[in-house]
């Protein structure tokens, strides 16, 4: 009886330990392992794609030739937007301001999924490398992917879009005036909400970040609106958005730390 | 006394492997709490390996998760404790378990 009073006690103890130095002992933890799950996540990653490519051939045919005339517009957009660019320039130039558009980046990495939290990762980089609460995280293709909650040494625990509660200020791409509610609804799930009935959302529609609220910086890529749901009843509208980046393939991220 | 501490370290060692696994596969299939329940069934009543694996498994989900310590190994103590009592009241175990 008494040896079981002691472990009981025991146990108490090394639980009241492990809760008060948790923060180290969980990046000491994730320090320790992020080699070996670097090494498993490209091995999947290389796996899933060699089977990809076995199994979605005439997918990838369809998808490459829509790909090339996407190329292929984006040419002549880039080409535009190369004269404008420089037309801006000048512009800013007479009129003497100077560009606003000075992002502090961390380069960062996916280093796993949470347990019991399918809308949170772990990446590489904490507060040693000046990163904190609610710095923005994107992909190298500006795509938004969440938010840092928590900072550790080493690590950040970050919150995707998708994560229940979590709410900013989207607007859609070359209809800005269009602007509403971007909100996490859990497991993947995001959802455009506020938008008055008479805008003319549509499907297919861009959404990126607007600066309103402060939360994110202007002009990051969101998503995709997939479904809209209108009714009579309501003085919104919803959309169901697609969010550009997939959990599944993310491998190198960035940290705003200054915007 | 020293074969059970080869057994637990072999234990922490296959928990620790299985965790990583999980936290890139697939964190939402609870691979780590069918392993703990697989021990306890299969182990003597009077074993205390089950106990043990709860206790690692338990450990090592609270450092991927965003729980408090002691919260899974809670969990996987009462599942460990409440196997082994059905075993002992309610079935009747083969001799070479015995």
């Amino acid at each position: 009886m008494k040896e079981k009073i002691f472990c009981l006690f025991l146990l108490v103890f090394v639980f009241v330990f492990l809760n008060f130095f948790s923060v180290k002992i969980k990046n000491f933890f994730y320090y320790f392992s992020s080699p070996f799950q670097s090494t498993i996540l490209e091995t999947k990653n290389f796996l899933a794609n060699f089977f990809y490519t076995f199994t979605k051939k005439k997918h990838l045919i369809e998808e490459n030739e829509k790909l090339k005339k996407q190329i292929y517009q984006l040419m002549v957009d880039k080409e535009r937007l190369y004269q404008l660019e420089r037309e801006n320039e000048i512009l800013k130039k007479a009129l003497k301001i100077q560009s606003q558009n000075s992002f502090e980046f961390f380069s960062s990495q996916f280093v796993s999924k949470i347990f019991d939290s399918p809308d949170k990762i772990l990446i590489k980089g904490g507060k040693r490398d000046g990163i904190k609460k609610g710095d923005p995280v994107i992909t190298p293709e500006k795509v938004l992917v969440g938010r840092v909650e928590e900072t550790f040494e080493n690590f950040s625990l970050v919150s995707l879009i998708s994560q229940k509660d979590f709410a900013f200020v989207g607007k859609v791409l070359n209809k800005e005036k269009i602007q509403g509610v971007v909100k996490g609804k859990g497991n993947g799930k995001v959802l455009l909400e506020k938008i008055p009935l008479f805008d003319n959302l549509k499907e297919g529609d861009v959404i990126i970040t607007s600066i309103l609220g402060g939360i994110f910086p202007e002009g990051l890529l969101v998503g995709e609106v997939k479904k809209i749901e209108k009714s009579d009843l309501e003085p919104f509208q919803k959309a169901q958005i697609s969010p550009f980046f997939k959990k599944e393939k993310l491998n190198y991220l960035f940290v705003i730390i200054k915007w | 006394m020293v074969r059970e501490i080869k057994k637990i370290l072999i234990l922490f060692l296959f928990f620790y492997i299985l965790v990583l696994f999980e936290t890139i596969i697939s964190p939402f299939f609870p691979l780590l709490f069918l392993f703990v329940i697989l021990i306890n069934l299969f182990e003597a009543p009077q074993g205390k390996m089950g106990i043990f694996s709860a206790l690692i498994g338990g450990f090592f989900l609270e450092v991927f998760s965003q729980k408090f310590f002691g919260f899974y190994c809670l969990i996987l103590i009462c599942i460990s404790f409440f196997i082994k009592m059905i075993i002992k009241r309610v079935i009747e175990l083969p001799s070479f378990l015995k």
